[in-house]
This record gives structure tokens, sequence and C-alpha cells, in this order.
């Protein structure tokens, strides 16, 4: 398991971006069928424009979650904690159909550049 | 005295599906850059998928994996309109010219389903599928190219991991069919 | 002193899969300085599973340079399957550092239909591998 503070640092470290400010976050998506059964809405899409969004539990997220940002694109295929996806921009997450529960945590380790 | 511009040609002929035609040539001698590069090549259908790999004095210019159809100009635009033009014209002086056409080679690279699970970078080593210059190698006139018979899946459909897939019409080719190489050469 | 001159660098990469992201990792030839422009294409593949000649958007490429620290952005390729097909570049300009990584992700978005995907995720006949060619202009020192 990859201590995800310590691999954040390194990587910004290696770019030569300095931190300014870190701290996780988590991010609820919920799942809002209606009475017949259709799903209204099972995704989120929120800004994370001149930010590093570093998804830290991908193993707690159902398989089939897709995430989405400017500069990556995941689809969860097998739940590992050895994964570190990094996002920038509009981050969209949606939850597979075969999802049924009411709501999802995804936690990021958002970090802010100076 | 000579002035301006010169188009210098090779001829290639391709006789089957997935042949690999290997020419040098050299450049004409009053001329000492070379501006751009196009080819013309008999069918639509055969564009797609093949490659033309190009070097000079033994330095890679475009890569063996380079695709034919970004090198080609339709019918109604003048050759020096359409080529692959070097903004920074490679220097020349009497040059050994190479060049490798391999007929629907990236076809055949469709059914490799090996970058699991959703695809991925294909290897510089598939691409190149065989060691093509050989160094310090004599040059000899472009009429005398090299075949060798580096046969791949032919036929009016082709099998991608077990199954067969038809191709648009577009796709059809005859052989054989003759490649152009067009070289832009100036003072 | 070695003189640079221009070179096509083709990264090729191939989608197995209408849903699953491709991802791109590779490092760039030491070589190479300097990337000038960029063209994206469609090589072979997406011509077996349609009739048309032209589709504007197949899929999304995102593109990092020098070890991810420059994102040059989205880019949309197209298949285009004509020979009047354009040969235009997009410019780029980038300083490459020696031995650096050219990361990037591919997403599909073509095919997705239960026409080419079976329930259990498996593509069906009509899907068709496809190969999609990133042509970098590059300015070389070998």
């Amino acid at each position: 398991m990859i201590n995800l503070e310590d691999y954040v640092e390194r990587q910004m470290r290696r770019r030569g971006i300095e931190i300014a400010y870190a701290r996780t976050l988590p991010v609820v998506v919920r799942r809002i069928a209606d009475s017949t059964g259709t799903v209204l809405s099972n995704s989120i899409e929120f800004d994370a424009y001149n930010q590093f969004w570093f998804l830290a539990n991908s193993f707690e997220l159902p398989i089939g979650t897709r995430i989405t940002s400017d500069t990556n694109v995941m689809l969860l295929e097998a739940h590992s904690s050895d994964i570190i996806e990094e996002f920038w921009g509009k981050i969209k997450i949606q939850l597979p159909n075969s999802f049924t529960g009411s709501l999802c945590q995804a936690l990021f380790y958002q970090v802010l550049p100076k | 005295m000579i002035r301006g511009f010169r188009f210098q040609k090779v001829s290639l002929r391709i006789s089957k599906s997935g042949q690999r035609v290997y020419f040098n040539t050299e450049s004409h001698k009053d001329f000492t850059q070379l501006k751009g590069i196009a080819l013309t090549v008999g069918y639509e259908g055969a564009l797609y998928g093949s490659t033309f790999g190009f070097r000079i004095d033994e330095k890679e210019v475009l890569d063996e994996s380079h695709e034919a159809h970004l090198l080609v100009f339709g019918n109604d635009v003048a050759p020096n309109r359409k080529m692959l033009l070097f903004e920074i014209p490679i220097p020349i002086n009497s040059s050994k010219i190479e060049g490798i056409y391999t007929d629907s080679s990236l076809q055949d690279l469709l059914g490799n389903a090996s970058y699991n699970p959703g695809g991925g970078i294909i290897s510089k080593n598939d691409v190149n599928v065989k060691k093509t210059y050989v160094s310090g190698k004599e040059v000899v006139k472009y009429s005398n190219f090299q075949v060798d018979g580096f046969q791949m899946l032919s036929g009016s459909g082709f099998s991608i991991g077990g199954y067969s897939v038809t191709p648009a019409p577009v796709t059809v080719v005859y052989y054989p069919y003759d490649v152009k190489v067009t070289l832009l050469l100036t003072r | 002193m070695t003189k640079t001159r221009i070179t096509y660098y083709p990264v090729q990469f191939i989608v197995l899969h209408p849903l699953i992201p491709v991802t791109i990792n590779t490092v760039l030839p030491s070589h190479i300085v300097k990337i000038t422009d960029i063209k994206v294409v469609h090589s072979v593949g997406v011509q077996n599973m349609t009739t048309d000649k032209y589709l504007p958007v197949i899929g999304h490429l995102s593109l990092e340079f020098n070890s991810k620290q420059y994102h040059f952005g989205n880019i949309e390729v197209p298949f285009d399957y004509q020979t009047e097909a354009s040969d235009e570049f997009l410019d780029a300009g980038i300083d490459i550092q020696r031995n650096s990584l050219l990361t990037g992700n591919y997403e599909n978005k073509v095919f997705t239909g239960i026409d080419y995907l079976k329930a259990d995720g498996t593509v069906t006949d009509k899907w068709s591998n496809y190969i999609v060619t990133i042509y970098l202009k590059t300015m070389s020192n070998d």
C-alpha cells in the first residue's frame, strides 16, 4: 500500500510544484431514482481547476465507477489499493448502472499548488 | 545553369497484400535541400494502414510506421501544395535516400489482444517488424528495389481475434498497384 | 555539434474495448528536443464498424508532456477515411526534457451500444479493435 501523502509530495517535488495546501476531502455521489426505479441521477460533476485531486479510496467504490477529468479518465475494473489516480479540471464521477445503493463516498486528497 | 525546383521520383510496385518494398536512391547533386515528400498510391483503399518510412544519410526522417495516407495528395491539388513540407529543409548533398513501403501493415496489428485490458501503446518492435535498413550498404539504383515476402492476412475479409469482419467497400485493393514517391528538391 | 532537424515520431496505440480507457505511458527518445506540432489520426479499424467515411469525433485524448509537468490539453480524434482529409497539425511548441515521459489517456466515444457490447461486458463481433496514431513533429538532434 502506497502512502498517499508521501506519493503526492514526491510527485509534486518531481514536477517542481510547491504545495500551498493539501487536505483530504470526501465527495458524496447520490443515486436518485423515481418510484418506477428509473435512475434520474447517479453522477456528480464539480470543478477542480488549478488543483490536483488524488483518489484515495478506489477500493471502496463500486466496480465500474468511471471518473473523468481534463487530464485523466479511469474505469474502476478491480479493487486495488495500489492505484493512485490524479485528476485536474472538471471532475465527473459516474456510478455504474449495477450500483443500486443510494449513496457512495469518494475520498480525495486535494492539493493546491502555490 | 540549373535553377529552381526538381521533382525526383521513385517508383515502387506492390504485387501482393502485406508486401514490404525497400528502395534506395541518391539525390541529384545540383540540389542541396529537400523540401518535401509525397506519395501517389494506386487505390484509395490501399492508403489506410499502409506505412512509409524514410531516411536520409541513414538518419530517420519518417518512422517506418508513418501512415501513407498522410503523404498523399489529391487529383486537383498541385503536388507542391499538399506535400509533406519540411519548414526547415533537410540538407542534402548527393545523399543516400532510403525508404520502405509496407502494404496494409497496421491491419495486422488489430488482432493483437496482448495490450490488456482496454488497449495501450503499440511497441515500436511490433510496428517495425523487421530490421529494414542495413548500415553501410552500397547505394544501388532505385530500380533495384528489394522485395521480401512478408505475407499478412489478406482476402475479402480478415480475421480479428478469431472472428471475421467484412471491411467496408472502400478497402478493396487490386494487386498489383504502383506507388510513386516524389521528392521536392531545391537548390 | 550536430544539426537539429525535423523528424516525425509516431506513437501508436490500440483500442480493444469501447468503454475501457487507454492509458498512454511512454518515454520519448532522447534525441527529441522539441515538439513543434502534433496531429492525432485514426489509423485503421473503425472502417470495419461503419460505412461512413467521416465521423467528427471517435474519442478524446488528453496528453501530458515532460513527465506530467505540462498538460497539453484535450484533442478530439476524428475518423476521416477520405483522401481529402486534412493534413493540418496542431501547434505545440513544447521543449522536451531529456528522457521525459509522455503520458495521456484516451477515451473511446463511439460504438458503445448493445450492438457492440454484450451484457457481460465483452465485445460482440461487430466491434473492431482500432489503432490511433499520435504524430509528433519534432526537432531532433540525432
